[in-house]
């Protein structure tokens, strides 16, 4: 009798500490599932939208992104004054961020962070942004001030980039395994391949905010559309990234789960040409011929489901700044002809590697039938992500390829870094000094009509005639969750706004 | 040669009353049939995209309907049948020349030869192979012609074997002395006897073989380390299946299916074979 | 008995020195630098040659395959080029997973593959054994890939009884952990299953027909003793020695089934880093899978020793 009871007992036991600990973690944990793992921990030395995560939740940056991407707001600088002659900006710096180290953050950090990403030039991304600036300093702890050579209407919101974090000048050694930000989280691990775990920071100079985001945040690669979708279905995540067109209806209909969409996208995907080096190095009839050969309706259908827009403008049509320009249209048997007069010898196939996503393959494959029936045979090398992030991208070491780029809304910001010298997004190498002037114009003023006049020219030129790179059509990026997520923003740029959403889990 | 005629009818004889081995000959033999006349049989080119017609299920104009990017799965799942023949075939004559000369020189010249050769084929032989496949792969790189490559030295090692036991037994009968008296070259003597005498073995293991590169090069396309897109590798068909299944199931069944039956038929059609020609069977695995 | 074990150590180290040097070949083999791989390439001469230097590449080949096999001693499998972990770190962590996962796989097939197995040897004619044959002969031939994608539609997208992927360690958490490991080790157990059902029952038969059976009841057992006290041990014996195999065909299945379920083991840590041409982590997962083949095979072989009488009074 008195045994059964002890046993009866022992089994309450066992089984209230199976469910204790089946509970978890103690504090509001929110999973997000991504569709592949951080490539780069390091902020100014990041290419690819996956790194955004960590950069924005670790670290901050003289101004955020609002939702237009248009009109940022202040974070590390709490206000800002420019000139009248909108060459000279002075920021000042907000009192009490610290680092996740405890060290207080001033203007030096600012000043050792611009000082990183110009020397670190076209590895990273920031060179690029900051393109326009002079020269910069420390006027006082608090006081940070950039000169630049010209009126530049997109350097405020260029400051929320990435690549413009301020990173912590102590522990740059470490910043690609153990980062120090001011972010609202901190880092805690980075397991390869298995997930990330971020922690809230708990002195995040925003009170606020942390009220309102959970305590922990963990991503999760999970390439595979189909299972990440199920993971979410299912409860194991409570988020997840670029679902793909086949789900939209399914989620819609599940009340359960909420579909996030972008009100404009600045996301397009293209094929470009590598201007270095043959059969595309000063063959502008082959280029032609390709363009002329896509066929973008039937990528348009087949890969996105219908979604997006096709066009040759990188502009779309919602965008200001749009002009009809005169599209090649989709012509095999001019494509048959240009081909022809380019001299190119069609015994030998193009080297066409790509990422082997599947909107990236899909695409590639698409381009590849239409290519042959024009007589031009490709070979198609899938790459997993990070090798092709490496050698196709950042070596690059293609002929042709397909490219997704995620840009900011300002039309400069759109394409600038696509089409100018040595640029982030040009990995084509291709250059043309009247289009750099055209850009240094169409940035140098606030009005619209003019700017627009600009951009309609660089179209011209660039797209319709020297062709380095073909637009597909633009891709509407869309985010999945749960109920537990309120409020959740996509940018045009594809990436999440980290700063305006409030969980309730 | 007169053997082989032999073996091969009482084969076909006993096929009338092994029902399973006539069932294994007869999908091997519409398998190669499909092969060949592919061009006839399908009703539309395997890489042809009618985007129009995208993902639609199957349909009298596309019997196992259409996948993502509106290419007839019903002639993708016809060619496909050439490349895992292709593999399938290639990759055991890769295997077998090897494998037979390995065993011939380690079961003819017997001591140290012997025994280091047949070490590396056992360790070999043991190995989990779709991990040494994954090994040749990520140094030779992802294409058809190493996923043949990789599945022929897979196995090797089960010709090696198979030859080096019939060497080793023939060496002791008296025809092998009555050959060498009347002055055969010793080369003659390991071709003629030991390959005839073992040629029924080394036919049963191909039709296993076969069966087993499809399912290995199936796997490697699976997981995009085999066959490129745009061939219609039944492996990366399924690969490519995996996102839409739930709204196109049929994309995943068809090559799937294909796989099935085709490894089935040359499975049963080996274990036919092993049967009716060597009733009293050495049993190697 | 002795004799016997010494014999197959000895054999043991010969076949990992030859494994060891392949390995280490075939990987010098590959294509794509590690230099340029972590550098990048505009780095400059002078970068080059001091990495080059640093990770010993400098030196002639045999010194390059000393250092190696020293370094293996120390428990260094090489470092993942692409983020600078050791492999060491990034396969303990995927450990665990994989564990789970095969010993689950193993205790599905043997619960599925003995009982039939040995029913259908004994009784070659009966229904069970036509059944046997016939499970035995579809899951030989059937991808498991796609029998675990139908699984997975089945159980996880049409009906949400289940997760489709991933993993909890059943010491974190029993009943989710538990949950994540059910498709998997049914896929992976069911491929292994096929095979071996086959195995035993040949054992089983061949077994049941030869002469010390047949004395057995010619001495006047019932046909329950014969079985249990003769046929089985031996049969059994057999199941060991093929057993190696076995891990084989499992350490192998595994790698497909864990990349169907994105299940974060070792699998598809090796698949991923063949994908990023990550050769350091696929020559740390490689000779980590050898080790542990060739170990148990040598455990194998030495309980075999026990076992088999024959070998135990050598």
């Amino acid at each position: 009798m008195f045994k059964k009871k002890k046993i009866f007992i022992f089994n309450i036991f066992i089984i209230s500490y199976f469910l204790l600990t089946s509970v978890g973690f103690a504090g509001s944990q929110m999973k997000i599932g991504l569709s592949g793992d951080l490539v780069m921990l390091d902020p100014q030395l990041a290419q690819t939208g996956l790194d955004w995560t960590p950069a924005a939740l670790i670290w901050n940056r003289l101004v955020e992104y609002d939702n237009t991407m248009m009109d940022p707001i202040p974070s590390i600088a709490e206000s800002w004054q420019v000139s009248e002659d909108g060459k000279a900006w002075i920021f000042k710096i907000r009192k009490g961020i610290t680092f996740h180290s405890g060290r207080e953050l001033t203007s030096a950090d600012v000043v050792y962070s611009f000082q990183r990403g110009f020397e670190i030039g076209a590895k990273g991304r920031f060179a690029g942004y900051m393109v326009s600036v002079d020269s910069y300093k420390a006027l006082s702890p608090y006081e940070f001030q950039v000169s630049l050579k010209q009126v530049d209407v997109t350097f405020l919101a260029n400051l929320a980039v990435q690549s413009a974090s301020i990173v912590d000048k102590d522990t740059i050694d470490k910043i690609r395994t153990e980062p120090i930000g001011s972010g609202p989280y901190e880092f805690v691990e980075w397991s390869p391949g298995e997930k990330t775990v971020y922690r809230k920071n708990k002195n995040y100079w925003d009170q606020k905010k942390l009220s309102e985001i959970p305590d922990e945040i963990i991503t999760i690669p999970i390439p595979e559309e189909q299972t990440r979708l199920a993971n979410l279905q299912s409860g194991q995540v409570d988020m997840i990234n670029d679902v793909e067109n086949v789900f939209w209806s399914q989620i819609e209909n599940d009340s359960n789960l909420r579909l996030w969409g972008q009100d404009v996208t600045a996301s397009y995907k293209a094929v470009i040409f590598s201007f270095e080096k043959p059969p595309f190095k000063g063959n502008k009839l082959l280029r032609q011929a390709i363009a002329h050969a896509i066929n973008k309706e039937a990528i348009h259908q087949t890969v996105f489901f219908g979604s997006g827009e096709v066009g040759c403008n990188l502009l779309p049509k919602s965008h200001w700044a749009y002009t009809e320009i005169n599209c090649y249209d989709y012509n095999p048997e001019k494509a048959k002809e240009l081909l022809k007069r380019s001299g190119y010898d069609t015994s030998r196939p193009i080297y066409f590697p790509t990422s082997s996503r599947p909107s990236y393959m899909r695409t590639a494959e698409v381009v590849q039938a239409n290519l042959k029936d024009i007589g031009l045979k490709t070979n198609i090398e899938p790459q997993e992500w990070g090798y092709y992030v490496q050698e196709t991208w950042i070596n690059r070491k293609f002929e042709m390829q397909v490219a997704w780029y995620t840009r900011e809304i300002d039309p400069d910001g759109l394409f600038s870094s696509v089409l100018r010298k040595e640029q982030g997004n040009n990995p084509m190498r291709y250059y043309n000094p009247a289009i750099e002037t055209l850009f240094d114009g169409g940035k140098s003023v606030y009005d619209r009509e003019i700017r627009k006049k600009y951009y309609e020219s660089i179209m011209n030129t660039a797209i319709l005639d020297e062709m380095p790179i073909i637009k597909i059509q633009t891709v509407e990026r869309k985010w999945a969750s749960n109920k537990k997520v309120k409020n959740f923003n996509i940018l045009p740029k594809g990436y999440p706004n980290y700063y305006s959403f409030k969980w309730s889990g | 040669m007169k053997i082989l005629f032999i073996r091969i009818n009482n084969f076909l004889k006993s096929c009338i009353s092994n029902r399973l081995a006539a069932f294994g000959f007869f999908l091997v033999i519409v398998m190669i049939l499909t092969a060949l006349l592919a061009p006839i049989l399908a009703p539309y080119p395997p890489d042809k995209q009618i985007y129009q017609d995208a993902r639609q299920s199957p349909s009298i104009q596309h019997l196992f309907g259409t996948d993502l990017l509106g290419r007839d799965i019903f002639s993708r799942v016809i060619y496909g049948t050439r490349i895992s023949l292709m593999v399938g075939f290639l990759s055991m004559v890769i295997a077998a020349s090897c494998g037979i000369i390995a065993g011939l020189l380690a079961g003819f010249y017997g001591g140290w030869t012997d025994t280091i050769f047949m070490r590396a084929m056992d360790a070999l032989m043991a190995f989990p192979a779709i991990l040494l496949a994954l090994l040749i792969m990520s140094v030779l790189g992802p294409s058809l012609a190493n996923a043949i490559i990789a599945v022929g030295i897979i196995y090797t090692p089960t010709f090696a074997r198979l030859i080096r036991a019939s060497a080793l037994s023939i060496r002791e009968k008296e025809y092998l002395e009555a050959a060498r008296s009347i002055g055969m070259p010793n080369w003659l003597i390991m071709v003629k006897v030991i390959l005839l005498n073992s040629l029924s073995p080394i036919i049963v293991q191909i039709s296993l073989g076969i069966g087993y590169a499809i399912l290995v090069e199936a796997g490697l396309s699976f997981l995009g380390l085999g066959v490129q897109p745009p061939k219609p590798a039944w492996g990366s068909m399924l690969g490519e299946a995996r996102n839409l299944m739930v709204f196109a199931p049929w994309m995943a069944t068809f090559p799937g299916l294909a796989i099935f039956f085709a490894v089935i038929g040359f499975n049963l059609m080996g274990d036919g074979l092993r049967e009716a020609i060597d009733p009293h069977r050495i049993e190697d695995k | 008995m002795y004799q016997y074990i010494l014999r197959r150590m000895i054999q043991m180290v010969f076949v990992i020195i030859l494994f060891s040097v392949i390995v280490f070949t075939v990987l010098r083999l590959v294509p794509g630098d590690p230099v340029t791989a972590q550098l990048g390439l505009e780095a400059g001469d002078q970068a080059y040659k001091e990495l080059r230097a640093e990770m010993g590449l400098d030196k002639p080949i045999f010194i390059q395959y000393l250092s190696w096999v020293s370094n293996v001693f120390q428990g260094d499998f090489g470092i993942s080029w692409f983020s600078q972990k050791s492999a060491i770190s990034l396969i303990k962590k995927r450990f665990p997973a994989s564990i789970w996962l095969t010993v689950s796989a193993i205790t599905i097939a043997l619960i599925i593959s003995i009982p039939v197995g040995i029913i259908s040897g004994i009784k070659p004619n009966s229904w069970i054994a036509h059944i046997a044959t016939f499970f035995s002969m579809t899951g030989i031939a059937l991808p498991s890939f796609w029998l675990g994608l139908m699984l997975i539609l089945t159980f996880a997208v049409f009906n949400r009884w289940l997760p489709p992927s991933g993993y909890i360690s059943p010491f974190i958490d029993p009943i989710m952990g538990f949950k994540h490991l059910i498709l998997p080790s049914l896929t992976l157990g069911i491929e292994i299953a096929a095979p071996l059902t086959r195995f035993i029952r040949s054992g089983m038969l061949d077994v049941m027909n030869s002469e010390y059976i047949r004395t057995a009841r010619a001495k006047g057992l019932t046909e329950f003793l014969v079985i249990s006290q003769h046929a089985l041990r031996n049969a059994m014996l057999s199941v060991v020695t093929i057993l190696g195999v076995f891990i084989g065909y499992l350490l192998g299945g595994s790698i497909i089934t864990e990349s169907v379920f994105n299940y974060p083991g070792i699998g598809t840590l090796l698949i991923q880093a063949i994908q990023q041409r990550d050769y350091g982590v696929v020559q740390g997962i490689i000779l980590f899978i050898s080790l542990i083949f060739m170990f148990i095979n040598l455990m194998v072989d030495i309980s075999y020793a026990f076992l088999d009488p024959r070998i135990r009074y050598e």
